[in-house]
C-alpha cells in the first residue's frame, strides 16, 4: 500500500471513530444525568432561571431530535454558542485558550520525552545493577506524583522560598506579546520582544516540570525495555564487535529503539491531556482545563458540552496523526 | 482456584526462606497499605479531634497536639487525613467494583462470542479509551452533581474499557486453544467453557490489573476531589483538602498542602508497587527482560 492510500484508509476509518465519540459524549452530557441543567445549578436556582437555562442549551426538545441538531452542527465544526455573556460561539471561546494549553503540553512533552531518555538509557545501560532498580522505582514513583500536589511543592520551594520563579499565570501582564499563532514563546521570537520571551520561559518552567516529570516515568520503562532488547540483537553485537565505542553503540540503539515509542504517544497524549488540567488548575494557567471548569461553575452548559467533544476530536485527530507518522518511520504498517 | 494454589506455593517458600519473583514490590507495596488501610480503618479509635470541628487554633504548625498542624477553621489536619482516607478508598473502592463487574463480563462475552457485536463493542471501547480519563469523569461529575456516589460513577465509566480489553484479548487466544477446542468437540456447554475453562486462567491476569488500575484511579479520585467533584465542605478528603491548602501556599503555609499529598501518593504507590509484585509473580513468563 502506498502511503497516500495508507492516509486515506486511515482518513476514512476515523470517520466510526468520530461518530462514536461524539455519540458517547451526547450520551454522557444529555442522556445520563437526566437533567444536567439541575445537577449544575444545584438545588439552589429559581425553576424559572431552570427553564431558561433548559431553552437556551436546547434541552426543551425531544432527545432524537437534540442528537440529530448536536451530530450536524459538530460536523460543521459548530459548537454552539455560550450560554453566559455575550452568547460568543463556543468554537471562539475555545480558540482563545487553546494555544495556552497547546505551549503547556508541547513543552511538558519535550520534558517528559528528555527525562524518559535519559533515566531509560542509563537503566538499560547498567542492566540488573542498582541504578537498573532504582530507575524502575524513579519510573513507578514519578507516575504516582499527584500533579497538584507536586505542583504546589515546586510553587513552595521556587517560588515562595527561593523566590525564583513565579507560581501562578503566563506572563507579565504588561509583557503579552501581539498575537499571532497564540504560543507566546514563539510569538515573542516572531516578534523580536525578548523581554516578553524571558517572562513567557520562565512562567513556562515549574508547570512544565511538574507535567513532564510525572509523564516521564512511563517513557523511563519504555525506553529501558526497548533498549535492553534492542542491545540483544545480533546486528548490535556485531557493532560491538567492530569496535564501535559505547556513545556510538547507544546512538545507533536508541534510533531503533524509539519506533515501538512512537505508538504510545498517542495515548500518552491523552494522559498528557488529562494531566495538562490539573497542571492548570495548580498553575492559574488560563488554558482549556481552567476554561473548562470556569464555565461548569458558570452553568455555562453548551461551552462544557462542546468542550469536551473538542478534546475528543483533538484526541482522534492525534491518534491519526501518529498512525501516519509511524507508517512513515516503519513502511511495514501499512501492510 | 490456580491464583490460590500459587499464593499457598509461595508463603510455603516464604517459610522455607526460598525467594520468589517479585518478592521485594510485594513486600514494600503491602508495607505502605497495610499501615494505611488500618489507619483508615481505625480512624474512630485513634482520631484525636473531630475532624469536621472547628477550633481557635488556626494555621497551627505541626507540633505534638497537632501532629500535621491545623488548617485555617482550626481542623485537625491529621484527624482530617484519617478521616479522609475512609472517603478517597470508599470512592475508589465502589468505582473499581463497578468498572470490573462491567467490563470483565462485557469482555469475556465479546471475545467468547465473536462476530460483528464483538468487533463493534471492541471500537466502541477502543473510542473510550483513547479519551482522556480524568477529562471523561470531569464531564460526567459535571452534570451528576458533587457526591461520593457520584465520583464513582463517573471514575467507574472511565475504567470499563481497561477492564474490557484485558479480558477480550486474553479470551480470544484461549478460544483458540487446544484444550478449549477439545471442550467444544465433546459439546461441553458455552456457560462450562467459560466459566470453567477460560475464566480461571483469566484470574492472574485481571488480578494485576485490579491493583494496579487501583493505583490509578486513587489518582483519579483525587484529581476530581481536587477539582470539587466528590465531597462538599466540612467532610474530609485528601484531595479536596489539598485544593483548600492552596490560598494559604504564597504565605508559606507548607503543612496544609504537604499532607494530604503526601497520603495520596503513599496510598497509589503502595497499589502500584504490589501491582507491579504481583505481576511477576503470577505470569513470569512475561517476567521484564
Amino acid at each position: 500500500m502506498g502511503l497516500g492510500r495508507f492516509i486515506a484508509v486511515r482518513a476514512l476509518l476515523m470517520i466510526p471513530t468520530v461518530l462514536i465519540l461524539l455519540t458517547f459524549v451526547f450520551f454522557v452530557m444529555r442522556i445520563i444525568p437526566g437533567d444536567p441543567i439541575l445537577a449544575m445549578v444545584g438545588m439552589k436556582a429559581p425553576p424559572q432561571r431552570i427553564e431558561e437555562l433548559r431553552h437556551m442549551a436546547g434541552l426543551d426538545k425531544p432527545p432524537y431530535i437534540q442528537y440529530i441538531e448536536y451530530l450536524w452542527n459538530v460536523l460543521h465544526g459548530d459548537l454552539g454558542r455560550s450560554m453566559i455573556w455575550g452568547r460568543r460561539p463556543v468554537i471562539n471561546e475555545i480558540m482563545d485558550r487553546f494555544p495556552a494549553t497547546l505551549e503547556l503540553t508541547i513543552s511538558a512533552f519535550t520534558v517528559s520525552v528528555l527525562i524518559g531518555l535519559l533515566t531509560g538509557s542509563m537503566a538499560a545501560l547498567r542492566k540488573g545493577s542498582k541504578t537498573d532498580t532504582a530507575m524502575r522505582l524513579y519510573g513507578l514513583i514519578a507516575w504516582t506524583l499527584f500533579i497538584p500536589w507536586f505542583g504546589m511543592m515546586l510553587q513552595i520551594v521556587f517560588g515562595v522560598w527561593l523566590h525564583w520563579l513565579p507560581i501562578a499565570g503566563r506572563i507579565d501582564p504588561d509583557l503579552a506579546p501581539p498575537r499571532i499563532t497564540g504560543l507566546y514563546v514563539l510569538d515573542s521570537i516572531l516578534t523580536g520582544r525578548w523581554d516578553s520571551l524571558v517572562s513567557a520561559i520562565r512562567y513556562l518552567i515549574l508547570p512544565s516540570i511538574t507535567l513532564g516529570v510525572v509523564l516521564s516515568g512511563a517513557y523511563t520503562r519504555l525506553v529501558r525495555n526497548n533498549l535492553v532488547e534492542v542491545f540483544g540483537q545480533d546486528y548490535m553485537t556485531t557493532y560491538r564487535a567492530m569496535g564501535l565505542p559505547p556513545k556510538s553503540l547507544l546512538r545507533k540503539a536508541l534510533r531503533n529503539a524509539f519506533i515501538p515509542l512512537i505508538t504510545m504517544m498517542g495515548l500518552q497524549f491523552a494522559i498528557l491531556l488529562a494531566g495538562a488540567v490539573l497542571t492548570e488548575t495548580t498553575f492559574s494557567w488560563p488554558g482549556m482545563g481552567t476554561f473548562l471548569l470556569e464555565r461548569i461553575i458558570y452553568v455555562d452548559y453548551t461551552t462544557v458540552q462542546g468542550t469536551i467533544v473538542f478534546f475528543a476530536l483533538f484526541v482522534a485527530l492525534i491518534n491519526f496523526i501518529v498512525d501516519i507518522i509511524y507508517a512513515i518511520i516503519d513502511p511495514r504498517v501499512r501492510y | 482456584m490456580v491464583i490460590g494454589m500459587r499464593i499457598i506455593d509461595y508463603l510455603l517458600r516464604l517459610r522455607t526462606g526460598l525467594g520468589y519473583p517479585g518478592k521485594g514490590f510485594i513486600i514494600a507495596g503491602l508495607g505502605i497499605l497495610i499501615p494505611l488501610l488500618l489507619m483508615t480503618l481505625l480512624a474512630p479509635l485513634i482520631s484525636p479531634y473531630d475532624p469536621t470541628k472547628g477550633s481557635r487554633d488556626i494555621l497551627q504548625p505541626p507540633s505534638p497536639a497537632h501532629f500535621f498542624g491545623t488548617n485555617n477553621l482550626g481542623q485537625d489536619l491529621f484527624s482530617r487525613i484519617l478521616w479522609g482516607g475512609r472517603v478517597v478508598l470508599t470512592v475508589v473502592l465502589v468505582s473499581t467494583i463497578l468498572s470490573a463487574a462491567i467490563g470483565v463480563p462485557l469482555g469475556l462475552l465479546s471475545g467468547y462470542l465473536g462476530g460483528k457485536i464483538d468487533r463493534a463493542l471492541a471500537m466502541i471501547m477502543d473510542s473510550i479509551y483513547a479519551f482522556p480519563g480524568l477529562i471523561l469523569a470531569i464531564a460526567l461529575a459535571s452534570v451528576l452533581g458533587p457526591s461520593i456516589i457520584n465520583a464513582a460513577a463517573a471514575i467507574a465509566v472511565v475504567y470499563i474499557p481497561t477492564y474490557f480489553r484485558m479480558t477480550r484479548g486474553p479470551t480470544l487466544q484461549l478460544k483458540a486453544s487446544q484444550y478449549v477446542e477439545a471442550a467444544i468437540a465433546t459439546g461441553a456447554p458455552t456457560k462450562r467453557i467459560i466459566f470453567r475453562h477460560i475464566l480461571p486462567n483469566l484470574a492472574p491476569t485481571l488480578t494485576v490489573v485490579f491493583t494496579l488500575n487501583t493505583a490509578d484511579s486513587i489518582l483519579t479520585e483525587a484529581g476530581l476531589s481536587f477539582l470539587g467533584f466528590v465531597v462538599t465542605p466540612p467532610t474530609p478528603d485528601w484531595g479536596f483538602d489539598l485544593k483548600a491548602g492552596q490560598p494559604f501556599l504564597p504565605a508559606g503555609y507548607w503543612w496544609l498542602i504537604t499532607f494530604p499529598g503526601i497520603f495520596i501518593i503513599l496510598l497509589s504507590l503502595g497499589f502500584g508497587l504490589l501491582g507491579e509484585g504481583l505481576n511477576e509473580l503470577l505470569s513470569p513468563k512475561e517476567k521484564t527482560i
